[in-house]
């Protein structure tokens, strides 16, 4: 009975102690008490021409209005916020933002992280580090360079299509899959690429969307953020890939090379692409091709610059039918095969000398595929890959198979 | 913040308890969490399969053949699990059966353990540059299932809590029966708590992270070489050898 009694104050005593330890955690975490940033956006502050003073940034975060939102839904304007701050760091301007908004700021559902253009050309790296230490901010977030300023960036990234501009945060990535002009680069994968030294980063390349079209684009396939031939009401757009040497941005790819970079990624489930019409050149044959094997790469390093061959696999049918259309022709249909073989290979390689010989960046990570041949880490970083790539030759071979027409094969 | 003492104290009072009650406690609270922490290990493995790349093996040899072989001798100290297999036989019902639970354990932690390195290994290129503090938790975050099944980060933390009271338990226990029949005590509940307090008042002497390095992997490592292989190994040629010079 005693023992009993001493049990229970014991057990009583240990429970005050555990509830009295742990109730700050849960009034600090309660959801109330927080500010859930969805965007962050980084631009050069306006007035750093003071050389004695700290370097400044201007970090833009947006945030979603818990309460605004309701059952039955709620306006676009009224669910997300966005306010600036200038400062000398991310933690710092984290910690005025707090002072300033009056809740704790929490990244865990940051989407997505924009550098404007002109940030980007100065060296990311510092941000990426700290940004991929910070235990709220996910490794899945999305990286984007914004042709225009991230700040006007996450203002006009408003969705025309969603209520809540964390969907369309969500959604926009994956457009990837069955487009290929844009990509979705995370956090994660930016940050591996820019520590190993076996390829570059890449991050989305985004920008304003003018209400006016372009006719500056020698080719409808040359469009990229910024200066597409889209009208929309959204005032951003994202269409391209930035690319990066270390964390310093080098160069940019349109939406086609985008294409070409996913396939070689395997990145890729449906695309379109235009090729001329055998039969008469002034027309264009659209194709949905998929990849019908996955790319094999294979690079050889034993004659001094690398030599990268590269096996790709396409299957696809024809989406475009006119009152001429005849696709049950296998000698045609091969004709079409063997354009759109030659019109893809040269594509490609045209990418593949861009990436090597303008910017001399590998966002392919090639580098994974030469480092077979080196024994140890050593052998490898002696080899200095990144600036081998520049010397780098390419042989592209693709095999597409055209079978049919979609529901249409004969007109 | 919670203060570091009640986090500690949490895992301590756990021990206490667990070791004040049979063996046999211990043995059946681990028998409930080993296959929750072996199926953790599994899916995560299985989870992040499109994350993998086999080209991360390379190069095959790392910082070269001495530096993995012959100075990378002293890594061996990463099996000091195997120390536990000593301590076994007098916990048995059936002694007969060590030879089989022996080659069990050892192959079950030899998968658990190859399957914990290879999702670093093929996930992250960068690993072997940066320093990270938990490789594994780094390749929760990962994990996605679509837009409703995502951080998943705070299950598997909860597992591998509930996994190192386990192993906390275990080992106390080991050391206080070890103590118990150095010191001839007949009765095991009055050693527990002393050796909880001495516990919380050991954990709370590492300030910083490199204190704990320090103790892990400097002073751990020549401990396992010593007490485990050098002297086992010491006690057994020299019981060979009595055993023969007996014989004659």
């Amino acid at each position: 009975m005693k023992n009993n009694f001493i049990k229970f104050i014991c057990i009583f005593i240990v429970f005050a102690i555990f509830i009295y330890a742990f109730s700050s955690s849960y009034v600090s975490h309660n959801i109330n008490n927080l500010a859930y940033v969805v965007a962050i956006g980084f631009d050069t502050a306006e007035d750093s021409s003071d050389s004695s003073e700290l370097e400044k940034i201007k970090v833009t975060f947006q945030f979603i209005n818990t309460s605004a939102l309701s059952e039955k839904g709620s306006s676009d304007s009224s669910t997300s916020i966005v306010n600036s701050v200038e400062s000398s760091s991310i933690s710092t301007a984290i910690n005025l933002m707090n002072s300033y908004i009056g809740k704790e700021l929490n990244l865990a559902h940051c989407k997505v992280i924009v550098f404007s253009e002109k940030f980007a050309q100065t060296d990311i790296s510092d941000e990426i580090y700290t940004l991929i230490n910070n235990v709220q901010v996910r490794p899945t977030t999305n990286i984007v360079v914004s042709k225009c300023d991230a700040n006007y960036y996450i203002e006009n990234s408003k969705p025309s299509l969603e209520q809540l501009v964390t969907k369309y945060y969500d959604v926009f990535p994956n457009s990837s899959r069955y487009t290929g002009y844009t990509a979705n680069v995370t956090l994660g994968d930016f940050f591996n690429r820019l520590v190993c030294n076996s390829g570059n980063p890449t991050a989305i390349l985004g920008g304003y969307n003018s209400d006016k079209y372009n006719t500056s684009s020698e080719s409808i396939n040359d469009s990229i953020a910024n200066d597409s031939s889209i009208v929309g009401k959204r005032g951003t757009e994202n269409i391209g890939l930035a690319l990066f040497d270390g964390g310093k941005l080098v160069g940019e790819l349109t939406g086609i090379e985008t294409l070409w970079h996913l396939i070689i990624q395997n990145e890729i489930n449906t695309f379109l692409v235009s090729i001329p019409d055998p039969s008469d050149n002034t027309k264009y044959i659209d194709l949905s091709l998929i990849e019908y094997a996955k790319s094999k790469i294979n690079v050889d390093v034993n004659n001094g610059s690398p030599h990268i061959y590269l096996d790709i696999s396409l299957s696809g049918r024809i989406l475009n039918v006119d009152s001429n259309s005849d696709y049950t022709n296998d000698s045609y249909l091969k004709e079409i095969s063997s354009y759109a073989n030659s019109y893809i290979q040269s594509n490609i390689s045209n990418y593949l000398y861009k990436t090597s010989k303008d910017y001399k960046s590998d966002i392919d990570g090639f580098g994974k595929y030469a480092s077979k041949h080196f024994l140890t880490t050593q052998q490898w970083t002696d080899y200095d890959w990144l600036n081998s790539y520049q010397n780098a030759f390419f042989t592209v071979n693709v095999k597409s198979n055209i079978e049919s027409g979609l529901l249409i094969s004969e007109t | 913040m919670t203060n570091i003492i009640f986090i500690i104290l949490l895992f301590v009072i756990a021990v206490s308890v667990v070791c004040s009650l049979n063996f046999s406690s211990v043995v059946r609270t681990n028998l409930i969490v080993l296959p929750i922490v072996i199926f953790s290990i599994i899916f995560l493995f299985i989870a992040n399969t499109k994350n993998f790349s086999m080209e991360r093996l390379y190069p095959v040899l790392g910082n070269g053949f001495n530096s993995t072989f012959i100075a990378g001798f002293w890594n061996l100290f990463a099996f000091g699990g195997l120390s536990l297999l000593y301590f076994i036989p007098p916990n048995l019902k059936d002694y007969k059966q060590f030879k089989k639970i022996t080659l069990i354990s050892m192959i079950l932690s030899s998968v658990y353990l190859l399957l914990s390195i290879s999702i670093t290994l093929l996930m992250f290129d960068s690993f072997i540059e940066i320093d990270e503090l938990m490789p594994l938790y780094s390749a929760v975050r990962y994990l996605e299932f679509g837009t409703f099944f995502q951080r998943l980060d705070s299950v598997f933390l909860l597992i591998w809590i509930i996994s190192f009271s386990c192993y906390l338990t275990i080992i106390s226990n080991l050391c206080i029966n070890i103590f118990r029949k150095l010191t001839n005590v007949k009765n095991t509940k009055i050693i527990v708590y002393p050796f909880a307090l001495l516990l919380f008042a050991i954990s709370l002497i590492p300030t910083n992270i490199a204190t704990s390095n320090f103790f892990g992997l400097t002073i751990y490592k020549y401990m396992f070489f010593i007490l485990v292989l050098l002297i086992s190994i010491s006690i057994l040629i020299i019981a060979n050898i009595k055993n023969k010079i007996a014989s004659r």
